[in-house]
């Protein structure tokens, strides 16, 4: 069947295919990079925290997103809402711990007509400067509590 | 003015009673304490105004709907206070201007538009002249295939409402004209994991015929599986539920489940409307002879789509039909479906493939009447190309799409506002493969096959040119039922709007 030969093909570019979260690691003991994560997260709506399995999530937040006009006319009429919401994934490697920053963004009406599609939220690209922003405050803070990225770890020796 | 001048005068007149600063002030300094003095006191009156006219606003009694000026649509906002329309209301003509949308235009309408020019090798297009042209269609021609307006409306947070009309080969204007509903809902918004909708609804069979809009596709024919296996547009009244789920850290799951009248599988004299030469197209609802549309049959039809997406750009989901289609005994047309939909960068693949089951379409239902044929016996000849086969039962079909969107910087360079950002080029490349009749191994008119190169512009995201040129190893002539291998050019524009 010339449809299952495609399946390892789909399966291939499926793996291939990230959806560009950060992952830093650090030197560091996972008590503490637990406790900085938390730290920095406290402004970000924390819906859920489980220490056990290291994911914080956050809940979404609704907001105005990029003008997105529709039609050949550019017209206004869905609207711009956006929503976001943040996963961080703290794991123990070995000496080191990563943690994993990830949005997930999505918009009302993602494009085009108006279709049964219209009423859900579709996802879209994540946010490099909300991501970043949070990776470096995390940096931040556990470069005060004395742990190194393990980038920088390797450089110095 | 007037006030202006009155409150230089007022405060001029209270200077005396200011001793300490009219003796020691020079002529300007006063004009400008004058000047400060009356913008102030102005700001204050008209302050003051403003609170009244709100006030009196708010005791002007309750509109009735249909009753006074006519709205301003865009400017006037519908208020909390007014009266909700009902059969209670009264009012002259201008009743008709009481509706919701028209005092509080929350609904958008807007809708797409396509027009085409293709040119085939072979003589395929059908034109109903065919008798006077020895057999033969013609080769190439414009038509504008749809003219779509849909109307969207918010009614509340929770209340949605969605519909498009579709106008096919809208020139005609008589007899034939194909006009209707492609859907038409009503959303009740419960929960992002469970809604409810009701009304015509778009049948969750494939992604295709969920997002089939011209300006959306990327080459101007809709793929040949989700035209003759899942026919697209495939609509049919009833209610159901859909929602989404979010399981993991990326992942989304997606279901849509639904009731619906069901399939129409034969005309009213019991011949099958599922054949060989147009696939399950004629089964629909839409095109269905019943009265009003209504049902056939007592059993309903169930569909669902189950779409898993593991992280963004990827998604595949698993579909289905099933559903009575004979008014007089059980014979269930079930359709089974995978789409799939893989983005990374500037490359997309997608595709989708499909298996239709007729159960004993190939027999004579009871209480037919046409060509005097017994109940249970076997249609040989009928729908089918082969005088010795008998209408299909079960097919199957495909497609896999490749895209590659892309901007040469030349372009931009050369004209930025008509190749700058929010343009885009794609390249396409499509392969098509249906049969009809799986069961019919001679003459099969419904074994297709098609191999789609394309080129499209999008100036904006939702505008497009499209060329492509499509060649046909397996194809058909359905002016004169010959099996043809046949090439075609095609060029189209479409549009939102």
């Amino acid at each position: 069947m010339r449809v299952s030969l495609l399946l390892p093909f789909v399966a291939l570019v499926a793996c291939a295919s990230l959806s560009g979260g950060r992952d830093p690691h650090y030197v560091c003991l996972y008590d503490t990079v637990w406790e900085a994560t938390m730290e920095t997260m406290k402004g970000y709506s924390v819906m859920t925290e489980n220490k056990s399995n290291g994911i914080i999530e956050t809940a979404w937040i609704e907001m105005e997103g990029k003008t997105r006009p529709y039609g050949i006319f550019g017209r206004e009429g869905f609207g711009n809402r956006e929503r976001a919401r943040l996963t961080v994934a703290v794991k123990k490697e070995n000496d080191i711990s990563s943690v994993s920053v990830l949005e997930t963004r999505q918009r009302w009406h993602a494009r085009g007509g108006v279709s049964q599609q219209a009423m859900k939220w579709w996802p879209i690209e994540p946010s490099e400067e909300v991501m970043e922003e949070v990776t470096g405050k995390l940096n931040a803070r556990l470069k005060e509590k004395g742990c190194e990225t393990a980038r920088d770890a390797v450089a110095e020796m | 003015m007037k006030m202006r001048s009155l409150l230089g005068a007022l405060v001029l007149f209270s200077l005396p009673a200011m001793p300490v600063w009219a003796e020691n002030l020079t002529p300007e300094e006063i004009k400008k304490l004058v000047d400060e003095a009356v913008e102030k006191r102005l700001q204050e009156h008209e302050r003051r105004e403003g609170t009244m006219e709100r006030r009196e606003e708010s005791t002007v009694p309750a509109a009735e709907p249909g009753i006074g000026a006519l709205p301003e649509v865009g400017r006037e906002r519908r208020a909390e206070r007014q009266q909700p329309l009902s059969f209670g209301s009264s009012g002259s003509g201008r009743l008709v201007y009481a509706k919701p949308f028209v005092s509080f235009p929350k609904a958008i309408v807007g809708g797409y538009f396509d027009i085409q020019y293709r040119a085939h090798r072979k003589p395929v297009l059908e034109t109903g002249y065919e008798d006077i042209r020895n057999g033969q269609g013609t080769t190439n021609g414009f038509d504008q295939q749809r003219f779509v307006p849909f109307i969207y409306a918010d009614i509340t947070e929770h209340v949605k409402f969605a519909s498009e009309l579709e106008i096919e080969h809208g020139i005609r204007g008589s007899n034939d004209i194909e006009i209707g509903l492609e859907f038409a809902h009503i959303d009740y918004l419960i929960h992002e994991r469970v809604n409810v909708r009701g009304g015509i609804i778009l049948i969750p069979l494939g992604k295709f015929n969920l997002l089939h809009d011209g300006p959306l596709n990327d080459l101007t024919d809709r793929p040949l599986v989700s035209q003759l296996v899942i026919p697209t547009t495939m609509s049919e009244t009833g209610a159901g539920l859909y929602g989404t789920f979010y399981p993991g850290r990326t992942g989304k799951l997606d279901y849509e489940v639904y009731v619906t009248t069901g399939p129409c599988g034969y005309q009213n004299t019991g011949e099958p409307r599922v054949t060989e030469f147009d696939g399950t197209k004629n089964s629909r609802q839409r095109k269905c002879f019943s009265t009003d549309g209504l049902d056939i049959n007592n059993g309903k039809a169930v569909s669902g789509r189950l779409a898993f997406s593991p992280m963004l750009g990827i998604e595949v989901a698993g579909s289905g039909y099933y559903g009575n289609q004979s008014p007089s005994s059980y014979n269930p047309l079930s359709i089974f479906a995978i789409d799939w939909t893989l983005q990374k960068g500037p490359f997309e693949l997608i595709g989708e493939a499909a298996w239709a089951y007729a159960r004993n379409n190939t027999r004579a239902i009871p209480g037919n009447t046409f060509n005097g044929i017994a109940p249970g016996s076997l249609l040989t000849g009928i729908g089918t190309l082969n005088p010795l086969g008998t209408p299909p039962e079960r097919m199957q079909g495909f497609y896999v799409q490749g895209n590659y969107h892309f901007m040469p910087s030349f372009l931009t360079k050369l004209s930025p506002k008509r190749f700058g950002e929010g343009s885009t080029f794609t390249a396409v490349v499509r392969y098509d493969r249906v049969n009809l009749n799986l069961d019919n191994k001679a003459e099969n008119a419904g074994e297709l096959e098609q191999i789609s190169f394309g080129l499209n512009y999008r100036p904006v995201e939702d505008a497009v040119l499209k060329m492509s040129y499509q060649y046909l190893p397996k194809s058909f002539n359905p002016n004169d039922g010959q099996r043809i291998h046949d090439s075609a050019f095609v060029i189209s524009a479409a549009t939102y709007f």
